[in-house]
């Protein structure tokens, strides 16, 4: 044989050359490969699950964010009603203060009394309304904020009749007894009732079931403007008094 | 004619058989395996002396082959690209068993090439010249030789200097040659120049 390049013949000689792998050998290669199949399926399980337990958190934080939003809102509802009873309270002590005629400490006690049992009809209608609000925020508003605006709006009306009607009794007849105010009064409150039971849409007012709740309870807030009312027309009702006790 | 038909049919087959291998299916990664193993278990044979731990490296190979198949392009060989990922596993393979140790004594004569060496020495003596060499000048002359790398390729892939790659080839053919030398006085009697 010649002599040759040894790099080449190297190359050559090994190049050309193959050598047949065991017979396990592609079975090993394929377990291997259906291995790492199943551990790619084990991790997009894995995966899967992890993206489900961050998804069922964030839905869980914001509906507790949003019941706290809820909450938060309530302590501004409970502060109107303490607002008004205390506006109310206020009012009757300056009266009984400026007052001390018979006729009208009469009123008042009755006021009195009756300004208690609103209250606690009052801190119960209060905790109906936060439940309410609970558990239907957005509807309770609308529904409460007609209601408050159609029954201000027909008091506020009452309130002013009732005055001019103590007004022109006074012109009439030179003095109001207490019957004519407490007849004039529940007149009213009868009148504001049914206007409340026709707001609530039923339709249907049950006599009987008006009467007794006039008669059981008056409603404070009214009752509070009209000493507002009068309030205004204090002199006048001080002289009526005064000489129907003369 | 017909030769060309051939190896277009061929290339065309090999072109289906790997989009079918991946979307991992299994006969075609077979056929796959079937037409290159022999090449490649011959090449990592080339680094590695011992023909299991060749067999085994070559697996993993084709396991990396198989699970990267999306990331081959045609612009190359298919089957360079698989030659490359065995030479890849085997260099990792030589290098966590910390078999390989590269001599950092230069050569005053490096150049000087050993191309006339007269024999006729078989495929399986070759193989076994080149297992008696020491690891490093295994790597460095089998990369160089046969697979046609140049010293900045070794260099780079081998995590080497050019100066200690070219030194490696310099030794490695030098022990060659010594080697040979031995087999020709063993075969002939007497040394032929």
């Amino acid at each position: 044989m010649d002599p040759i390049k040894f790099d080449e013949h190297i190359k050559e000689t090994l190049s050309n050359r193959k050598i047949k792998p065991s017979e396990a050998a592609w079975d090993k290669l394929s377990d291997c490969l259906e291995t790492k199949g199943s551990r790619i399926d084990n991790r997009k399980a894995w995966l899967f699950a992890a993206a489900s337990v961050i998804a069922i958190f964030l839905v869980t934080t914001q509906f507790f964010y949003n019941n706290t939003e809820a909450i938060e809102v309530l302590p501004l509802k409970e502060v109107v009603k303490p607002a008004i009873v205390g506006q109310g309270i206020k009012e009757v002590e300056e009266l009984n203060e400026g007052i001390n005629n018979t006729g009208v400490n009469k009123l008042i006690k009755n006021a009195t009394a009756i300004e208690e049992r609103v209250y606690e009809s009052n801190t119960i209608i209060a905790s109906e309304k936060k439940i309410n609000v609970i558990e239907d925020k957005k509807r309770i508003e609308l529904v409460t904020a007609v209601a408050v605006v159609d029954s201000l709006t027909f008091e506020e009306q009452k309130i002013k009749d009732l005055v001019a009607q103590i007004h022109t009794i006074k012109k009439e007849n030179k003095e109001v007894s207490d019957d004519e105010i407490e007849t004039l009064l529940k007149q009213a409150q009868k009148e504001i009732k049914l206007k409340r039971l026709q707001i609530k849409g039923s339709e249907k007012v049950d006599a009987i079931a008006l009467l007794e709740d006039v008669e059981a309870e008056l409603d404070q807030s009214f009752r509070a403007k009209v000493f507002e009312a009068l309030k205004a027309s204090y002199n006048s009702v001080k002289t009526a008094v005064a000489q129907r006790n003369n | 004619m017909k030769p060309l038909l051939k190896v277009i049919q061929l290339h065309k087959n090999e072109s289906v058989l790997i989009k079918r291998a991946i979307k991992n299916n299994r006969e075609a990664q077979h056929e796959l395996f079937s037409l290159h193993a022999p090449k490649m278990l011959s090449v990592c044979r080339f680094y590695i002396s011992d023909l299991q731990d060749a067999e085994e490296v070559m697996l993993n190979g084709f396991f990396k082959v198989f699970t990267n198949l999306k990331q081959f392009k045609n612009d190359g060989s298919f089957e360079g690209w698989i030659r490359r990922i065995m030479i890849r596993e085997s260099i990792s393979f030589l290098r966590k068993q910390r078999k390989v140790e590269f001599s950092l004594e230069m050569v005053e004569n490096e150049t000087e090439a050993i191309n006339s060496i007269e024999t006729d020495i078989e495929v399986s003596e070759i193989q076994q010249l080149i297992d008696e060499l020491p690891e490093g000048y295994r790597m460095v002359f089998v990369m160089y030789v046969v697979e046609g790398y140049k010293h900045y390729e070794i260099a780079e892939m081998l995590d080497i200097t050019v100066g200690t790659s070219k030194s490696q080839l310099f030794k490695a053919r030098k022990l060659l040659q010594e080697k040979v030398n031995d087999i020709n006085k063993t075969s002939y009697g007497s040394y032929k120049v």
